[in-house]
């Protein structure tokens, strides 16, 4: 005998190894049918993920080396003017979160008022890209913080400029984010002018979004911004998401080819940041 | 008794992580709709080389690692891939006979299943599918098959003894 007892699983006659096929094609077709409609596998998928994570880690290195040391080839003079030039948007940035503060604080009075529930500040943490998938057919990055984040299903992630996507599948270390780009992606957003709300749908392409159900009479024009409107709560309300870029109202059809574009920097990032929601308190509300 | 059993593993197992690399490389836009169909080429390759010891419970396995590491719905390539392997212990003998034009043709085959099971799950998963696009990987492999047979059947003649 040619092989040990414990590689019999994978060393059959040939009709074993007929009957072994059938079981795996089996086993593949039971697997699918679990993740496609319950959250079962989560853990499974999660371990498997632990298991990618070196060929994740193998593809991200060089190219996080190569960043590495460009920036320590730098030159001095780059690195100073480039230091400059944060410090003066540092500035003006906190002057912005000085008036922000003041526009908080007297929209928390006015909600008080309304006796209506204020809107709980969300907490972001920075986390760094391992790879991106931009096929046509999916807009998938990997991020390189999981479960020991405490990173959960259907968290929203940000950039600096808007909304980048949700988190649909959690490993232990790393975390895969569909874009609002993606063609199953679809974010409930808000047009930023009017209020009027709707959704906008990944097309696949990492620059173009779709609005498909607007009517052709709708107030909306190239340049709108398009915020998330919270609906659904996976998104931060009120953040920017796109901006329509074209708008062709269809004759003899209900609803106009509406395009833009989004705001956030899609595929040209080495940084996102999670958003984490400090959850309203349901039970204490009435 | 286990003779060269580790270093076959270790052979098949770098080769395998070396074809999911380059399934998830960064690829500029249009290479994208290009990228060959690796990890389905390497596990063909090994399945035709090592039919005893490289066989569809592998294929399965690496299937379902890929799934994860492309975020698809899990047991999609374990599918696909048990098809691949599948076919090419099938044919092992005779391809082994043939020419590689012709090994060529029966590796497009094989893939043309591949691509078309995973298009078909897609669209019952409900992602949106550009069909063409789809398609043009399996030309590619098959194009490049011949120097990934090639590279592979030298590192088997250097590092797994017959």
């Amino acid at each position: 005998m040619k092989f040990t007892r414990e590689h019999h699983l994978f060393h059959a006659t040939s009709r074993g190894r007929a009957l072994r096929t059938a079981l795996l094609i089996l086993a593949a077709i039971a697997l699918m049918a679990l993740d496609n409609h319950y959250l079962a596998l989560r853990h499974v998928r999660s371990a498997l993920l632990a298991v990618v994570y070196p060929v994740q880690w193998l593809v991200n290195e060089p190219g996080a080396l190569g960043r590495t040391m460009a920036s320590d080839l730098a030159s001095h003079h780059a690195l100073l003017k480039r230091n400059a030039e944060l410090e003066r948007k540092l500035i003006r940035a906190r002057v912005d979160v000085a008036r922000m503060d003041a526009l908080k604080e007297e929209n928390r009075r006015l909600r008080l008022l309304l006796n209506a529930v204020g809107r709980m500040p969300g907490r972001v943490v920075a986390t760094s890209i391992l790879t991106v998938d931009m096929s046509p057919f999916q807009s998938l990055i990997t991020v390189n913080a999981g479960k020991n984040y405490g990173v959960h299903l259907g968290q929203p992630v940000i950039d600096a400029d808007g909304v980048i996507g949700q988190i649909t599948h959690i490993g232990p270390l790393q975390s895969q984010i569909m874009l609002i780009t993606d063609p199953a992606s679809a974010i409930p957003v808000e047009i930023g002018r009017t209020g009027l709300a709707t959704l906008a749908l990944g097309t696949g392409q990492l620059n173009v979004l779709s609005l498909p159900y607007l009517p052709n009479s709708t107030d909306i024009k190239p340049g709108d911004r398009l915020v998330a409107s919270g609906f659904g709560g996976r998104y931060p309300r009120g953040y920017p998401v796109a901006v329509v870029t074209a708008v062709e109202p269809q004759a003899g059809e209900p609803f106009a080819h509406v395009s833009a574009r989004p705001l956030a920097r899609l595929g040209r990032e080495h940084e996102v940041l999670l958003y984490f929601t400090a959850k309203p308190d349901m039970e204490n509300t009435p | 008794m286990k003779p060269r059993w580790p270093g076959s593993v270790l052979t098949i197992a770098i080769s395998v992580v070396v074809a999911l690399v380059l399934t998830i490389i960064p690829l500029p836009g249009w290479g994208e709709a290009l990228r060959p169909a690796w990890v389905a080429l390497v596990v063909f390759y090994w399945v035709l080389a090592l039919p005893e010891r490289f066989n569809v419970g592998w294929a399965w396995l690496i299937g379902l690692l890929m799934d994860a590491l492309t975020g698809n719905l899990l047991g999609a390539h374990a599918l696909a891939l048990v098809l691949v392997a599948m076919l090419a212990s099938r044919w092992h003998l005779k391809m082994r006979m043939h020419p590689l034009w012709q090994q060529s043709l029966g590796v497009g085959l094989a893939l043309l299943l591949y691509t078309v099971l995973l298009f078909w799950i897609g669209g019952i998963a409900g992602h949106m599918n550009r069909p063409l696009v789809r398609f043009l990987p399996v030309a590619i492999s098959v194009l490049i098959w011949p120097w990934v047979y090639a590279v592979l059947r030298r590192v088997r003649q250097r590092y797994i003894p017959a």
